[in-house]
């Protein structure tokens, strides 16, 4: 592949991508090249954003900005000094034509194959290196000077002061952070949220573990609710255990992107997915662990108003983090009566 | 000597070289046993709590062990060595993990087997058996006491030390005692078929109150109560009503672990009695009106403790808690099929030797039929002329009147009192029957402490009953002291304020009971019927397990 091109579609990727996307671009092309359903979109490369500092100039002034403060940036008052100074920079610039040209293109393209004029889409941070909540993404974003705006905001976000002092304490280049962007088609969720294909706290492999609430997987992901559990038998899509949480707020798309609201009291105690939902998600993920060959973290979405297939949408795969050595439950119950 | 069989009587020199204490079986003395129901629970039921380790492979105990000292009961415990233990583990693991897998199916299958089996012997036509048929009945039913055992004990190891072990994660994990009113939150609210039976008798009850007949009952002495109700035409309509109350239920005894005692079926007014009790109390019955809410708590409960516990260890946990509760509602239940029916189809066989030995001259009276071993009953069953049981029958009557002497003067522990502690550890389903209490009276301040408790706190005036037969004299209001209870005291526990026990464990009948209706108890306290006398005024605190006479 042409490793110069400034924007890739989704179809074009793989997991081989990393350097040229960022991880999460990458692993979301993955997906769609073995069949499972993503939003559809294109990621801004790690070239593009590389042009970006080379046009503007700017590489200079951020790295006398970092040498201002040297080796104290964990000192917060002097590392977040440094962090806005050069997110202010960033975000001060212009995207030079050659890259505006393809985004505003291929953003175009989206809007005419939906059929929907300024199509609302996430414009989300991929890392070459996943660095959890450091980085931001923004949701809804819609016509041509947002989309513009939002993706210097995700460029800019790779120097937030997490970020920095991430890079600082793992030795890495600070001054330096080239990221790819997605720009993704919206997905309206009704409910969303993640699934482990394996239990994260028993370290059970033999069934997968989902957390789900109403609206946007954010809610979910950053933990403001007590979401819905349900645990599914990897063998046979049995749901072995189904936890009904009083689900008080949820995150929802507005005009100006996302927002915290109450739950509508009615559905607060519902579950926020049927049983076929359920069977359908662990039965997709377990098809993307096997493909993957290791217990999977996935955030996934349910659209409303389709058929149940052509609802359900991954958002996100990466491997788990290391599980806990799993112990048969009744073992453990054994042991205790062996003293 | 244990009416003839040396092999069961305690060895005072070698008893006490392989088992490191012996402990009184209070449950179920005084009075002393008499020689039948000695023999069909030495040869059954020692075999049952026996066989039940043994065919689960239990890598620490071969079971309980049983003596009798002058008259008394004790039970102990042998262990296993080190090398059995490591050849047993493996196969104990995965029997027990079947069991885990299921708990609640442990009991239920076996119970639905002995009721079509006893309810079918019940049907037997005693009086219209030939000699031979009665004897082949015997039999049959004898054997079938092997069954019943098996059915008694395999649930008792295999659910038992569930709850055992899930007291003490409890403790570990949320700091929570046996006598923490969380635990017995987590343990009540169940059905279980002898509070049914209760149940059932208070609705009995409550017809007489509807038919207006609470008049009759106040007034009359138990003796006149019938034939006054069979003046009036409501009375009459009352009497069908209990008499298919006692068609159906007529296999209750006053004492559980013996048979020399009518069932209701033979002598109907024991039953009368409880009523009577009931109607003039004004009807209800506590565990029908605290059940549901019972119930709903556990639920809440269960869901509070488990959020406690490290998320790792919920599984483990909720198997545990399970097994538990399975345990608690066996362990109440399996009384009305093991010590109530299949003890009274033999009582009742018994009795119709008994009878038609007297009618032969071989006895004095159809009761002696006690006094006779099984074999001796088989062996003159049918060639009933040449055999004369008289003799035998004089020589352990004394025997059984130097016990009854003696029965209020025996110590609750033989051998070191300190190895209690570890008695239990070895065996842990040997905690049903005892356990050391949970402090020292004199430490906390206490006239006595127990061993658990039922959750609530209660003062009142104390009435000391020492046993079955006693149990007429129970008054509304009192605090009830007591060497323990049986199944047949249930009805007794709606009246009563609290109940304090002599004996028992973190699975006896006056905890579970107590819990169902909620009201408080304090149970193993060792020496409640000693250190009380009936009159004073105590405090029993079931929370703390701590009982204080306050005069």
């Amino acid at each position: 592949m042409e490793r110069k091109q400034k924007i890739y579609w989704m179809g074009e990727l793989c997991r081989e991508h990393n350097d040229v996307v960022g991880k999460k671009c990458a692993n979301l092309g993955e997906l769609a090249s073995i069949g499972v359903r993503v939003p559809k979109g294109f990621a801004v490369s790690v070239h593009a954003w590389q042009r970006f500092v080379e046009i503007t100039g700017i590489a200079g002034e951020m790295k006398r900005l970092f040498e201002e403060e040297g080796r104290d940036l964990h000192v917060p008052s002097k590392g977040q000094k440094v962090s806005s100074s050069v997110r202010a920079l960033i975000e001060a610039q212009k995207v030079p034509a050659e890259i505006s040209d393809v985004v505003l293109k291929s953003y175009e393209r989206m809007c005419e194959d939906t059929h929907v004029s300024e199509i609302p889409v996430a414009v989300r941070s991929a890392g070459a290196v996943s660095m959890p909540g450091a980085m931001e993404s923004y949701l809804n974003v819609r016509g041509h000077g947002d989309v513009l705006n939002k993706l210097l905001r995700v460029w800019s976000s790779a120097y937030t002061y997490r970020a920095v002092l991430y890079r600082h304490t793992h030795n890495l280049a600070v001054d330096y952070a080239p990221i790819g962007v997605a720009v993704l088609q919206l997905v309206e969720a009704k409910a969303a949220g993640v699934l482990m294909t394996a239990n994260p706290t028993s370290g059970n492999t033999d069934e997968a573990v989902i957390e789900s609430n109403w609206g946007l997987g954010e809610s979910v992901v950053s933990g403001v609710t007590n979401p819905d559990r349900f645990n599914v038998a990897k063998d046979d899509l049995t749901i072995t255990s189904k936890v009904i949480n009083k689900k008080v707020k949820e995150v929802i798309t507005r005009e100006d992107g996302s927002v915290l609201a109450d739950v509508p009291a009615g559905l607060q105690q519902m579950p926020s997915l049927t049983d076929e939902e359920v069977r359908l998600l662990a039965q997709e993920s377990f098809r993307i662990e096997r493909h993957f060959g290791e217990p999977t973290d996935i955030e996934w979405a349910y659209e409303s108003g389709q058929s149940l297939e052509e609802s359900l949408y991954f958002l996100q795969a990466r491997p788990m983090k290391p599980l806990p050595k799993y112990k048969d439950p009744i073992d453990k119950v054994l042991d205790l009566m062996l003293g | 000597m244990a009416y003839d069989k040396p092999i069961y009587d305690f060895d005072e020199e070698y008893d006490l070289k392989y088992y490191k204490a012996w402990v009184l079986g209070a449950q179920w003395f005084p009075p002393p046993l008499v020689p039948l129901f000695v023999d069909l629970h030495f040869t059954w039921g020692k075999y049952g709590m026996q066989w039940a380790p043994a065919m689960l492979s239990d890598p620490r105990t071969k079971g309980w062990d049983w003596r009798l000292r002058n008259g008394a009961w004790y039970l102990s415990v042998l262990e296993t060595t080190e090398e059995e233990r490591k050849q047993l583990e493996p196969i104990w693991r995965e029997k027990m993990r079947k069991i885990l897998e299921n708990p609640w199916s442990t009991w239920q299958d076996r119970k639905a087997n002995l009721h079509e089996t006893l309810f079918g012997f019940a049907a037997f036509d005693l009086a219209g058996a030939t000699d031979g048929e009665l004897v082949d009945h015997w039999y049959t039913i004898w054997n079938y006491s092997k069954y019943v055992q098996e059915c008694h004990f395999y649930p008792m190891y295999g659910l038992g030390q569930g709850n055992i072990v899930f007291r003490r994660l409890l403790k570990q994990l949320l700091n929570i005692t046996p006598a923490d009113p969380i635990y017995s939150e987590l343990h009540s609210g169940f059905e279980n078929a002898f509070t049914t039976i209760t149940e059932r008798m208070s609705e009995v009850a409550d017809v007489a109150i509807q038919l207006g007949l609470v008049d009759t009952f106040k007034t009359s002495t138990l003796e006149d109560l019938l034939p006054a109700l069979e003046t009036t035409e409501n009375g009459r309509k009352w009497i069908e009503q209990f008499d298919e109350y006692i068609r159906q239920y007529g296999f209750i005894r006053r004492r559980g672990m013996e048979i020399c005692t009518p069932t209701w079926w033979e002598d109907p007014k024991l039953a009368l009695a409880d009523i009577q009790r009931f109607v003039i109390t004004g009807g209800g019955v506590r565990s029908v009106e605290s059940r549901p809410r019972l119930a709903a708590r556990r639920k809440e409960v269960e869901e509070e403790v488990v959020a406690k516990v490290p998320p790792e260890e919920r599984e483990m946990f909720r198997k545990l808690m399970v097994c538990s509760q399975a345990s608690s509602v066996f362990s109440e239940e399996h009384t009305m099929y093991v010590e109530m029916l299949a003890f009274s189809i033999i009582r009742l066989a018994a009795m119709e030797f008994g009878r038609r030995f007297t009618a032969k001259g071989m006895l004095d009276d159809p009761n002696d039929i006690m006094f006779v071993h099984s074999d001796e009953i088989a062996h003159s069953g049918m060639i009933q002329e040449t055999c004369d049981l008289k003799k035998m029958v004089e020589r352990r009557k004394e025997e059984y009147a130097g016990y009854r002497e003696v029965e209020n003067t025996h110590p609750f522990i033989l051998g070191d009192p300190t190895k209690l502690g570890e008695v239990v550890d070895a065996d842990v389903v040997f905690a049903v029957n005892a356990a050391p209490p949970v402090a020292k009276a004199e430490e906390v301040g206490a006239t006595l402490v127990g061993c658990a408790g039922a959750p609530g706190v209660a003062e009142g005036e104390a009435l000391i009953l020492m046993g079955d037969e006693d149990m007429d004299k129970v008054r509304a209001g009192v605090i009830l002291v007591v060497p323990a209870t049986t199944a047949s005291w249930t009805p007794v526990f709606n009246i009563v304020k609290a109940v304090v026990t002599d004996g028992g464990g973190y699975l006896t009948h006056a905890l579970i009971v107590a819990r169902e209706f909620g009201i408080p108890a304090v149970v193993g306290t060792q020496e409640a019927t000693r250190k009380i006398r009936t009159g004073q005024h105590v405090k029993v605190d079931g929370n703390l397990c701590r009982v204080w006479v306050k005069d």
